[in-house]
């Protein structure tokens, strides 16, 4: 206990030191930094122009649009697409009582939930599986191959799994003894298939994540625990996964953010079909404002989608207590 | 250093206790590879079978697939709109990204702490969600289906992530080396020239291989804000041959995607040994 306490607060000095922010060093550092640009204030702002500019323009711009748009009935074509008018939150209200909206939240949160679960139990296994006892070269070979399905594009491992899941395709092959009938399994289970994929493409990120976290745990407790009499049962349930907490946290954040705002995967293997069978909120957004081309109607559902979203990554910044 | 022998020895240490539960566990990471490789085998018996089909078989050996890429424009076009795009975007977020961290990271003022706020949260909103608002805002703005604008659109999804990464390889480099610099008379200009970009190059390197490998992937903006067919990236055309179910030809299609995933999995081959500690989430950001 004593002794991760000081382990601890090594860490935080090596932490200060690099950064500048213990609170001896903070004025200090702080001075010794304004100094640095006595000649040229300007030459700050000259230098943060470029990217300033461009986070205004791309990203704040899109943000302020879409505020706008969402309370207009503005549509993508027709004469709604020129001689719209300020609807207020009518769109926002439509929203609550349309059952596709419905339907889109329920998907979404199927989805989510179980491709959250699913990642993040995999990559936590496979990181304990790959921790020792298994030659390196294994843990090379294995190890890239998860990673070639994080890696490759979106649009690829869409077609992979098209292809696999697809009418006559390979599931359907393996398949085929114990299971007769319709052989297109994007039609059969969408749902299942389209979370299958998902989390073959997501796994390597919590692995890596895992893998590091498990790495940066100390050594000592670890023995301890096991002088102790702990076996790999207690150890892991009682001390890792405890220790792993912030890691654990940081991972189910950064992999819902990814998931929920999921298209480019689920619109190459369904497009949100059968029917409504696989559309989450991004297709739903998508198909209510260019193919329905009611922009202003979509980009509310957009705006919510956003909010949620806003509201997870606000988590993740409140996870890290960033010291700037 | 240390910290490497520590873990080395740590390392030995484990491999001397192999656990007695070792077959299990090398019988469960067998599964679990297997389950992982088995879709991706199809692409590459497809790309080289004359006669490919969604099921896995054995192929009638050909390379009439890779050559019929390189015959034509069709496919090639495409690749080279990706490497256009990404080389641009690249190119911009990273000259862009390294001027505003070297700012974020040498000079403290009273926005500094509020834009790194904003930078952060940007990192982990991600941008696809704004893709109906940007469409509209091109629209608006007149620049849809032009090339420049959807690479400034790139550079500036590209950039939250890239600043944050350079900034924290830009604090770590000794702030006593600017303060000589400065008493030899090196302005702010001459110290990011001289000391900052030569010191930072590993972390520009790696903020550059990240923004390259998000753009070349990259479907769903260039999908929206581009139009014209002689404008459109790889992965765009390939959602376009797969989408004209009747007449894909599988194999060809395979052979496709597979030189179009080959920048991407070289690139982060290479970038692989960087990224040590990237993942370590939790441990090394909380104090």
């Amino acid at each position: 206990m004593i002794s991760s306490h000081k382990a601890a607060e090594q860490h935080k000095a090596g932490v200060n030191h690099s950064r500048g922010s213990a609170p001896s060093r903070a004025g200090n550092a702080q001075a010794r930094r304004t100094a640095l640009w006595r000649r040229l204030p300007w030459a700050s702002l000259l230098l943060l122009l470029p990217a300033t500019a461009l986070l205004l323009i791309f990203l704040f711009g899109p943000i302020v649009q879409a505020i706008r748009v969402a309370t207009t009935n503005e549509a993508l074509t027709g004469p709604q697409a020129i001689n719209y008018g300020f609807v207020g939150l009518a769109n926002f209200s439509q929203l609550l009582t349309d059952p596709d909206f419905h339907n889109a939240l329920g998907v979404s949160a199927k989805y989510v939930i179980s491709s959250v679960i699913g990642v993040t139990a995999l990559g936590l296994l496979l990181a304990y599986l790959m921790r020792r006892g298994v030659h390196p070269l294994l843990v090379k070979l294995v190890s890239a191959i998860i990673i070639i399905a994080w890696v490759i594009p979106e649009i690829v491992a869409g077609f992979i799994w098209l292809a696999f899941g697809g009418s006559n395709g390979t599931l359907a092959m393996i398949l085929s003894p114990v299971s007769a009938g319709e052989s297109d399994w994007l039609i059969r289970a969408p749902l299942v298939l389209v979370t299958v994929a998902t989390i073959w493409a997501t796994t390597a990120f919590s692995m890596l994540v895992f893998t590091a976290g498990l790495h940066g745990l100390p050594e000592e407790v670890l023995e301890a625990a096991t002088v102790d009499g702990a076996n790999l049962w207690q150890r892991i349930v009682r001390i890792e996964l405890p220790m792993l907490k912030s890691t654990i946290a940081t991972n189910l954040i950064l992999v819902t953010l990814t998931v929920l705002t999921d298209f480019t995967l689920i619109y190459t293997l369904t497009a949100g079909g059968p029917g409504t069978a696989t559309t989450t909120l991004p297709l739903y957004v998508f198909q209510e404002a260019i193919s329905f081309t009611v922009l202003g109607y979509g980009t509310a559902a957009a705006v919510v989608l956003v909010a949620v979203a806003a509201f997870v990554s606000m988590l993740y910044v409140l996870l890290l207590k960033i010291e700037v | 250093m240390l910290a490497a022998n520590d873990s080395a020895a740590t390392a030995r240490a484990a491999r001397k206790r192999v656990s007695p539960g070792g077959a299990i566990q090398h019988i469960a990471l067998a599964a679990i590879t297997l389950i992982f490789l088995v879709p991706m085998l199809w692409v590459l018996s497809a790309s080289i079978d004359a006669r490919a089909s969604f099921a896995i078989q054995w192929p009638h050996l050909t390379a009439g697939n890779f050559q019929g890429l390189f015959t034509g424009n069709v496919l090639l076009h495409p690749l080279w709109n990706s490497l256009v795009l990404s080389v641009g975007t690249t190119a911009l977020a990273t000259v862009a990204g390294s001027a505003a961290a070297y700012v974020l990271s040498r000079h403290r003022s009273w926005y500094t702490r509020g834009y790194l706020f904003i930078i952060l949260f940007a990192t982990g909103l991600p941008v696809q969600l704004l893709m109906i608002p940007a469409y509209t805002l091109f629209i608006q703005l007149n620049v849809l289906d032009s090339v420049p604008a959807t690479i400034l659109f790139l550079s500036a999804t590209s950039l939250p992530f890239a600043i944050w990464l350079l900034k924290n390889f830009i604090d770590n480099i000794p702030l006593e080396l600017d303060e000589a610099a400065q008493v030899d008379g090196a302005g702010a200009m001459t110290r990011l020239r001289v000391i900052i970009l030569p010191l930072a190059a590993p972390g520009i390197a790696v903020a550059a291989m990240f923004t390259f490998l998000n753009a070349w992937g990259q479907f769903v903006i260039p999908y929206i804000l581009l139009q014209s067919p002689d404008k459109l990236p790889a992965a765009v055309s390939i959602y376009q041959y797969m989408a004209a179910q009747g007449r894909v030809q599988y194999g060809p299609l395979a052979a496709f995607t597979l030189v179009f995933s080959l920048p991407v999995l070289l690139l982060y081959a290479g970038l692989s040994r960087f990224l040590t500690g990237a993942f370590n989430f939790g441990s090394g950001v909380k104090g």
